[in-house]
């Protein structure tokens, strides 16, 4: 499985990329939009984790770039935000089961992304 | 946005803030415990990730600390209607309060504070309100690789606040006095606001005593 994480925050990516990485799951990481598509340029993600809100752009705006760019990759969405305007935009977006409010178990977002790659095309 | 609205938006990005110092504390301790998870099976830890761990965990502990005391100075702006404020004080905690705002919309926000103390007599909670409308209208007109920046002057009367750094326009297209409540807001602090002499920003004047001070 090879997963991008892309969050503001790099000292969560980082560390999150280090834990996934220890379980065997190749992981990088992006604190930018523009930082986030130079990796899907260099390489096909299976998973990309976004934050709903990065910088100077929506999770879900990148979301619709990387999709053009790389069709087969799946998404999950991670937020710190907990206003219902944004819980609903998300679900609508990600699906119920691929927005997850941090902090983040990492074996629940493990488990999310295994279930999010055998559910083809659910998260769409 | 009304006041409350104000006030959720604060608290709103506060608790933001928050729950990614504790996501990383989390990963970072969790990160800690498959450490020595694996130095249990005979893989040996490096100590100095240990320490670097432990560092991180403490720098956002200490970043919580700083947000945390952030809140509080904002809470008790509504402890007194009226009071004499430290104007440079005021500034920084508001830009400091907008800073995920500020992250969020692509800018960044310099305040520079002022050599000497500049004081205002005002109604601390609406002078946040007036100067986060001021940033949030700002970030919206910043020119290109620019940063906003932030600086408060002694006037004769009482005292400006200066915002820079944005494209070369007039007020009325700045949209300044922003939102709807802006007119109500700046009749009950008794300030104005007018373009900046390079015409690259704007600036906010304050009276030395707001209109109904009572010490």
């Amino acid at each position: 499985m090879r997963v991008l994480l892309v969050d503001d925050e790099k000292e969560l990516v980082a560390t999150l990329a280090e834990r996934l990485a220890l379980r065997d799951i190749y992981a990088r990481w992006a604190c930018t939009a523009e930082d986030a598509l130079k990796a899907v340029d260099e390489c096909e993600f299976d998973v990309a984790v976004l934050d709903v809100k990065i910088p100077g752009m929506s999770g879900l705006e990148l979301k619709k770039i990387m999709e053009r760019k790389c069709p087969e990759t799946r998404f999950i969405f991670m937020t710190g935000h907990g206003s219902e305007a944004d819980f609903k935009t998300g679900v609508a977006e990600a699906g119920l089961h691929y927005y997850l409010v941090k902090p983040v178990k990492l074996e629940v977002l493990v488990e999310k992304m295994k279930e999010v790659l055998q559910n083809e095309g659910e998260a769409r | 946005m009304s006041e409350l609205q104000f006030f959720g938006t604060v608290s709103a990005s506060i608790s933001h803030e928050i729950k990614n110092v504790l996501a990383i504390i989390l990963e970072s301790s969790g990160l800690m415990e498959d450490l020595l998870l694996m130095a249990e099976k005979g893989n040996p830890v490096d100590p100095e990730k240990l320490k670097a761990l432990a560092g991180r965990v403490k720098g956002q502990a200490r970043r919580a600390d700083a947000i945390v005391k952030n809140m509080n100075a904002f809470s008790h702006t509504v402890d007194y209607p009226f009071r004499s404020v430290d104007l440079g004080e005021m500034v920084g905690l508001t830009v400091a309060l907008a800073a995920r705002m500020s992250s969020m919309r692509g800018g960044k926000v310099e305040f520079e504070p002022p050599g000497e103390a500049v004081s205002v007599a005002t109604s601390p909670f609406h002078l946040h309100m007036q100067l986060w409308g001021c940033i949030d209208s700002a970030l919206s007109h910043l020119d290109e690789n620019c940063s906003l920046r932030v600086q408060c002057r002694k006037r004769d009367q009482g005292a400006a606040v200066l915002f820079t750094g944005l494209k070369g326009t007039d007020c009325g297209e700045l949209g300044v006095p922003p939102p709807r409540h802006q007119p109500e807001l700046l009749r009950l602090l008794g300030a104005r606001v007018f373009p900046s002499e390079d015409g690259r920003g704007f600036c906010l004047e304050l009276p030395g005593e707001a209109p109904g001070y009572r010490p």
